[in-house]
Formats: C-alpha cells, structure tokens, sequence
C-alpha cells in the first residue's frame, strides 16, 4: 500500500513536470504566432459556469458569435462546469495552451484566478468583463454598471405597484426581489433596485429572498408565489439566472408581473414580464475584439458601461409597448433621461 | 417576522406549502426504501429524478397529454434504474459507484438531449404549458378551513400520500415483501431458503426508478411547467437521509419528510417575510439544522432503546 503510493506520487511528480514543460514551451513558441502575419484571429472563450443561463454567460457568447460571423476570428468556447474547483485549472489549462490571441473571461468569482494567471503569462492577453481589474497590462476589463440598471427596474416596479391602469396591481405598496445567491454582485443589483424604488416612492417596501443557488427553478418559483401571495408583491424582480425563470413562470401563474434581466427575457411569459434589466454584455464583448482585431484595445484599462455607453438599460420591444401603460411609459423615458444627464445620481 | 409565520399558519397557507413541497422528498425516499429494505441502497435518486424530469416533460408537451408525460418520464427512470440493476447484478459493479455514475449520467444526459432536441443548455419551456392537475374536490372545496385543507392539491400530492400505503401494505403484508426484507436483512440466508436473491434485488431497483420517476415528473409537471438544467438541486439526497431519519419505515418515512418539507416551507416564509433582519445564509441552513437534529434525536432513541434491552 505504501509503496504503491510512493509510486503514485512519483508518477503524478512526473506528469506535472512534463505537463509543466509543455506549458513553458507553447509559452515560448507563442512569441513567433502574432497576428500581425495576417492569421485569423483566434479567440478563447472560457465559461465559469454552464451556457445556457439565458442571461449574461449566453449573452456574451451570443456577441462572440457575432464576432466569428462578421469579423472572421476563430472562438473556441469551453464551459467549466459548477464544480468551481474545476475553474482555475480549466483557465489555467486554456492559458498556457498558448494558442489564443486574447482569452475571453468574466464574472466577479474568476477575478482572483485571472489575475493570478496574468501575471504568471505576461505574454497572454485577456478580455475579462463584469468586473473591474486595472493595473495588470495585459488585462482589458469591461464592467456593466447594473446598479444604474436596476434602479431604472426599481423606479419600473415602484411605478407598477402605484399604477391604477394595472389589473395585476393591489393597492398594497409591497415590490419584491429574488436573487440567486446573497453575494456582492446580487446585493448591487438589489441595492439599485431598492434606490429606484425609493425614487419613485419612498413608501414602497421591497421584500428581498435568495434562492441559495442559480439552479433551483422550483424554489424560485415556491418565493416568488409566497411573496405574490402571502406579502402581496404584485411586480418581482429576478436576478437568479435559471432559477429566475421558475420566477417568471410564478408571477404569470399567479396573475402579477414580473421584471427580466440580463438578456431580454419579455418573451417568455409575455404580458406578465413587464420589461427586463438589459446588461448589453454582448455588444461590448464584440466592440472589444473589434477593437483588438484593429490593435486598438487598451489592456490594462478598465471600462465601466453605463445609459450612456449602452452597457445596460430595459428591454423596451414590442411586447413592452403592448402591455405597459403609456403613463409608465413616460415617466420611466424622463427617469432614464435624468439618469443619463446626470440628475440622478444612483449611490 | 414571528408574526407573519403564525399568521400564515392561521390561514392555512403554511401546510399548502408544505403539501407542495412533500411530493419529490416523499416519493425520491420511497424509492431508496425499497432498494434500502432489498440491501441494494440506490444512491442515484437525484439522477433518477432529473431522467424523469426531463423526459416526461419533453414528451408531455411532445404529445400535449400530462399523463403520458408522466408514462414516459417513469418508463425512462425505470429504464435507467434497470441498467443500475444489470451492472451491479450481472456485471457485479459496486452499487454506490453506479449510483454516483447515474448522478452524473442524470445531469449530463438531461442537458446533452435538450440541446439536440430544443437547442437550449439551460432551460426548456414548452410553448403550450403541460402540468399534472390540481384535483378540485366539489362542494368540500366551499368549506372554509376542510376546504383549503384537502382540495386543490396537486394530483401528485395525493398519488405520494398512497404511495406510503402502497409500499407500507407490499412491504409488510405479502410475501414478495417479506423476501424482500430477508433479502436485506441477509443475503446468503435468504438464498439458502430459496429466495430469488437477485431477481428481488432487481425488482427493488426498478422499484426505485418508479417513484423517482414520479418524482421528477412533479417536479417539472406539477410544481413548475419547465425543466432547469440541475433542477432537482439535492432533492435526491434529502430523500436518502429520509429514508434514514424514516427508520426505514413508510410511515416513518411520511413524517420524516413532513418535517423536510415543513423545514423548507418555514425557510420560505421567514425569507420573504417583510423587514426580515436574519442573514439569507442563516436561513439557508435551516434544512440542514433540522437534519443533524433528527439524526440527533434518531441516535438517542436508538440508544436508550438499546439500554433498555440490555437492562432488560
């Protein structure tokens, strides 16, 4: 038994070194691959997490798409998983396989890891969205700024839990919010959302839950019907990925409303998702390889997208038009208009 | 907060929560039971689960019927949970490595199908919403508090609560249930007097994949109309430690997943109630603190039980 350890880590000693070597290697070789030779662009994508949220990892999938579709690059997209264990070593793997031109990265919980690897690879560049990272030079990153986003949600919800025109609408001023997770970005979002609310009018409540997870679509579903039903919310926010469209699915069920976010989810239970909290993460991941293609991308800076840049804002389509009374309309174009010129400041 | 518990308890909507959520514990423990009881213990429930899940909603809204919906999610739970029986059988592969290989296979099958079929890695939702109906008792459903009590459940809820007699009446009162327990009790003895070992252990297993197979269907068809990529979300393990807490009994097993269910109903309350001071995270453990208490309170029975033999 023991030695058959010995022999075990030896053998594993032996596959590090080479796999270290191979490592160092491809670094080295990465030198004589630039693009300026006129190859295609090759671009990694790597996923913290799985496809499929119908939210942000999708969304910038969908921009990379683009990307491949108009700009002629190469994305190689890998998803990690939800081990999150799997994640570093996943990155790690795609990074000093030294065959991208820039590696493609983002959500607030790979931040340590990339700049980890950043420094350990000067030699590889990253595009690493949703968070902020300055300093490191071959690091470009691009933050949505959601608070400014979901204030505009909140000022929604308030408006809709005030409004008479309403069916769905009870005369109680309650709102809710579901997130997936009581994390630190979650809690950005839920602090916007509580601002816009008070905005409109500082006696709506908001009633705030969390999932646990961003996966469990059933108890997403069992809070949203116990804040509809025994709180009497009638408008819920969801910020809990997958686990949000169980959310969705409560507030049609239970004749309320509801508000998307992330991507443009009014479709999927039209008339009772109002709107949706747009985070353009796609846009902007395909204006950064456009830039990047062009030599013009500024690694080591950092942009925060906001109204005015685009970066987010509601989802204001056909649907929208439809069920949403003109009088919401209105005021919710004068709080964006506000928000943009700076009148209102969102803390 | 204390209030808006009470409050909800009054009015009832605190056991209709509770009687939401008591399907897929109830049903996901019954089926470790019979495979528990067989010696067999199948650790892929929460696989199982998200087989069922999935395939019974992809063909409920394939054929726009909720009860072939259900068929199918079963037979293709009960299909898998055949191939668990023939490689720990046949191919004497050791159960709990199945088992933990069905979790996987359950998780990633699910996902691989709805991208093929509905190009989608995340979720699917069906155009025209299938669910299992919610059975509507006339004239009992007018009474004020009878009313709220027992009509308007889902038609599942009630399937689950006979399911506990079904198991408790095969278990206890026919001789397929009586093999069935010598089989777990001692294999080798059980043999020796004749018993079809292995032809019980594959029925218990099938067993298993019946009322997971159930079980993922309510979860997709009756308490959402949707299928979540993982969305059964350790709904199967709970079910294994029911079957524990349950004393490896079907009425046991009732009230072990009543105090889950009640468990997770209370969480839900006391996270939307208004002005709500306690950290998510806290409330998050609320589950699990009710485990180790039960398991607690379960070991100290046992023991002075066992004092009281030996004092004896």
């Amino acid at each position: 038994m023991k030695r058959s350890f010995g022999k075990l880590s030896l053998f594993i000693l032996a596959i590090t070194l080479v796999l270290s070597g191979c490592g160092a290697k491809n670094g080295g070789s990465k030198d004589d691959t630039t693009n300026n030779k006129g190859e295609k662009l090759s671009i990694g994508y790597y996923v913290n997490g799985n496809l499929g949220d119908s939210g942000f990892f999708d969304s910038a999938k969908a921009g990379l798409d683009r990307a491949e579709a108009e700009l002629g690059v190469t994305v190689k997209t890998v998803q990690g998983g939800t081990n999150q264990s799997d994640w570093p070593v996943g990155l790690e793997s795609m990074v000093s396989s030294g065959k991208y031109d820039a590696i493609v990265v983002g959500t607030s919980q790979m931040k340590d890891t990339t700049i980890d690897l950043a420094k350990r690879y000067p030699k590889e560049k990253f595009i690493y969205f949703d968070e902020t990272i300055v300093d490191i030079p071959n690091i470009y990153s691009v933050k949505y700024d959601q608070r400014e986003g979901s204030f505009l949600a909140g000022a929604f919800a308030a408006l809709v839990t005030t409004s008479k025109e309403l069916t769905g609408a009870n005369p109680e001023k309650v709102i809710g919010f579901v997130g997936g997770m009581d994390i630190p970005i979650i809690n950005d979002f839920k602090a916007g959302y509580e601002q816009g609310a008070a905005f409109v009018d500082p006696e709506v409540k908001v009633i705030a839950s969390f999932v646990g997870d961003f996966s469990n679509a059933p108890k997403g579903k069992e809070l949203a019907l116990a804040q509809y039903n025994s709180q009497n919310a009638d408008i819920i926010f969801n910020v809990a990925g997958p686990a949000g469209i169980g959310v969705l699915e409560a507030g049609k069920s239970a004749g309320k409303y509801s508000i998307g976010v992330n991507s443009n989810q009014n479709a999927i239970q039209p008339g009772s998702v109002l709107t949706s909290m747009l985070k353009n993460v796609d846009n902007s991941i395909f204006r950064a390889v456009d830039l990047l293609s062009k030599g013009e991308l500024k690694f080591g800076s950092n942009e925060a997208l906001g109204f005015v840049e685009g970066g987010v804002g509601l989802a204001t389509d056909d649907l929208y038009k439809k069920y949403v009374p003109q009088s919401i309309q209105d005021k919710i174009e004068d709080i964006r208009a506000k928000l943009i010129s700076g009148e209102i400041k969102v803390k | 907060m204390l209030s808006s518990i009470w409050e909800q308890f009054i009015n009832l909507s605190l056991i209709v929560i509770v009687l939401r959520m008591l399907p897929p514990i109830l049903l996901g423990a019954l089926g470790g039971l019979m495979t528990d009881r067989a010696g067999v213990i199948n650790i892929g429930i929460e696989g199982l689960m998200l087989v069922s899940a999935f395939s019974s909603i992809a063909i409920g809204a394939w054929t726009n019927n909720w009860f072939l919906g259900v068929v199918g999610g079963t037979a293709a739970s009960m299909l898998v949970s055949y191939a668990m029986a023939f490689f720990n059988l046949k191919m004497k592969v050791d159960i709990i490595v199945i088992g933990f290989a069905v979790n996987i296979f359950g998780a990633g099958i699910t996902v691989l199908l709805m991208s093929i079929l509905f190009g989608s890695h995340g979720n699917y939702i069906p155009a025209t919403p299938v669910s299992i109906p919610a059975i509507v008792i006339p004239f009992i459903d007018q009474i004020p508090v009878i009313g709220k009590l027992l009509s308007g459940h889902n038609l599942m809820v009630w399937i689950s609560i006979l399911a506990v007699v079904f198991c408790y009446f095969i278990i206890y009162h026919t001789p397929y249930g009586f093999h069935l327990r010598a089989t777990g009790e001692e294999p080798s003895a059980a043999r020796s007097l004749g018993i079809r070992v292995e032809r019980i252990q594959y029925s218990a297993l099938i067993w298993s994949g019946f009322f997971s197979g159930l079980a993922g269907a309510y979860l997709s068809m009756g308490m959402t109309s949707m299928f979540v990529r993982d969305m059964t979300a350790g709904t199967g393990f709970l079910a294994l430690a029911v079957v524990i807490f349950g004393n490896k009994n079907p009425f046991g097993i009732l009230f072990g997943s009543l105090v889950f269910a009640l468990a997770q109903a209370v969480t839900l309350v006391i996270e939307t109630a208004p002005g709500n001071a306690v950290p998510s995270q806290l409330i998050k453990m609320v589950p699990y603190t009710v485990t180790i208490i039960a398991l607690v309170v379960y070991a100290l029975r046992k023991r002075s039980y066992k004092k009281i033999r030996t004092s004896a």
